[in-house]
């Protein structure tokens, strides 16, 4: 009895990690990721896609909150299919003498870092909030910098990186910016 | 009816063999290790991270994570009639978090520290969601699996006062091949995953992991010299990731795979500076499939001090 108990349990648990997983190839089938599959992949995620459409649906909702508290609703895809152009984010601090700082590490942690490096992936996925969030992270620096700062400026962009041919060939990386969101103290 | 029988067999041979080995406790212990140490290191930066006024407001941060996970703020809320603000609420739930942890590697009231340090670390996760990345939902895993897994039967103060450690119990092997195949699915997909790209099959992944200001540590410019060395690489990683499965069910092959996989997230600890997420995943990999290899050393260490008195077998299990 409890080696059957055991056996269902174990039935249930690694059915829904395969169906998170199949239904998390949906998103190598959006718009700007398919673009940078290799052909072949390109070819078997278009046919598969009504397939991987209808996966998830198939968990019953107390499967699909099981699978987000416990957190086998990830689909294991990391660093794939390629790695992406790292987003990050400068703070120019213009102090009220007319001196200006750029500055990217005001986290006391390495680890703090890392994690807003990991927010930044997402911050670049969702345009329509970008002003909202970089209002959000412009009230906290004008906090950690203290009171002689007058303005701060978020600058977003990215890291572009050549290739290793590229790279031999004499490109270097560099910093594009995107976006500046300039945030003044009020008096 | 007979290869009905056999196949009842092979599966209860495969998840139900008794043991008495000590890997899923070698689990709790290095998971409630890795909760104090994660905790430590990001304690100076709690608030920038998981305050209502930190990095991205908790306004914002509501309306983009989902509402069914517990956040910080609840217990923010619950505690404010206390008269315990929210800042310090959040460094009281990171300490809670620590002291359950220890709980947890000392085998205390094992499964109630596990659902306590698994439900605080939900409460993290849930508020800094964004913010969180590989490492956290493996731990997220790893905690729930310390409530329903038999961890807490050796090297616990729970075993002081119980008779199951006595005597071999199912649940030992069935959960280490729970454990076995998760991790193998997990790899799988991986691998998988990275095949769909060109990145890696060109070696362009490895440059770009390693040379990006985000994770890069050493200046390894030297790379785009010798292209041949990414790409080597880049067909390692992804033949080990998607043969996991099969390398590490094969017992001739595990030794090899292991100190390859092992090896492969040495270099993400050292590389690319992802010390937490290389760990748990070392962690994982020594429980689930290099148990039987250290026990084996552990044996033989111990039968080299007692050589003199009797030559001993050295009995390792096998999975």
């Amino acid at each position: 009895m409890k080696k059957a108990f055991y056996l269902l349990f174990f039935a249930f648990h690694f059915s829904v990690i395969a169906i998170s997983c199949i239904s998390s190839l949906g998103a190598y089938q959006e718009e700007p990721v398919i673009d940078q599959l290799n052909k072949p992949a390109h070819h078997v995620l278009k046919q598969l896609k009504p397939f991987v459409k209808k996966t998830m649906s198939i968990l019953p909702k107390p499967a699909r909150y099981y699978a987000f508290f416990t957190g086998t609703n990830s689909g294991f895809g990391f660093f794939s299919p390629n790695i992406p152009t790292a987003w990050t984010v400068y703070f120019e601090l213009k102090k009220t003498d007319g001196s200006s700082t750029l500055t990217k590490a005001l986290w006391k942690t390495r680890l703090g870092r890392e994690r807003v490096n990991t927010s930044m992936n997402w911050f670049r996925n969702h345009e329509v909030i970008q002003p909202i969030v970089a209002q959000s992270w412009g009230v906290r620096v004008f906090e950690m910098a203290g009171p002689s700062v007058s303005i701060v400026e978020v600058i977003n962009g990215m890291y572009v990186l050549p290739s290793m041919k590229e790279y031999r060939e004499g490109a270097r990386l560099r910093f594009h910016e995107r976006k500046r969101f300039a945030f003044k103290k009020k008096a | 009816m007979q290869l009905i029988q056999s196949i009842y067999k092979g599966v209860d041979q495969f998840f139900f063999k008794p043991s008495t080995q000590k890997n899923l406790s070698f689990f709790r212990i290095a998971i409630g290790l890795f909760c104090i140490i994660q905790t430590i290191s990001i304690f100076p930066d709690l608030l920038n991270i998981y305050g209502a006024n930190g990095l991205i407001r908790s306004e914002i941060l509501q309306i983009l994570t989902p509402d069914l996970l517990p956040k910080v703020s609840w217990f923010s809320s619950w505690v404010a009639p206390l008269g315990i603000s929210e800042p310090s609420s959040i460094y009281f739930l990171a300490c809670l978090f620590i002291f359950v942890s220890i709980g947890l590697t000392l085998g205390f009231a094992t499964r109630y520290m596990a659902f306590l340090a698994w439900f605080i670390n939900l409460m993290f996760y849930g508020t800094g969601n964004v913010f969180s990345y590989g490492a956290d939902g493996f731990l997220n895993i790893c905690l729930f699996y310390c409530i329903i897994m038999p961890v807490g039967y050796y090297w616990s103060v729970d075993s002081l006062f119980s008779e199951k450690n006595k005597k071999p119990h199912l649940g030992n092997t069935a959960f280490t091949r729970f454990l076995q195949i998760h991790l193998a699915i997990a790899y799988f997909m991986g691998g998988f995953c990275k095949i769909l790209g060109y990145q890696w099959w060109n070696g362009e992944a490895i440059w770009r992991a390693v040379m990006f200001p985000s994770f890069n540590q050493f200046d390894m410019s030297w790379m785009a010299s010798y292209p041949e060395v990414s790409m080597v690489l880049g067909w390692g990683v992804l033949l080990m990731e998607i043969l996991y499965p099969f390398l590490m069910f094969y017992r001739k092959t595990r030794p090899f795979c292991l100190v390859g996989i092992i090896g492969m997230h040495i270099g993400i600890a050292l590389f690319m500076g992802l010390h937490f997420f290389a760990l748990i995943m070392i962690i994982l990999n020594i429980a689930t499939f290099g148990w039987p290899y250290i026990e084996g050393w552990l044996q033989r260490f111990r039968s080299e001090d007692k050589a003199v008195e009797a030559p001993k077998a050295i009995i390792t299990q096998k999975y």
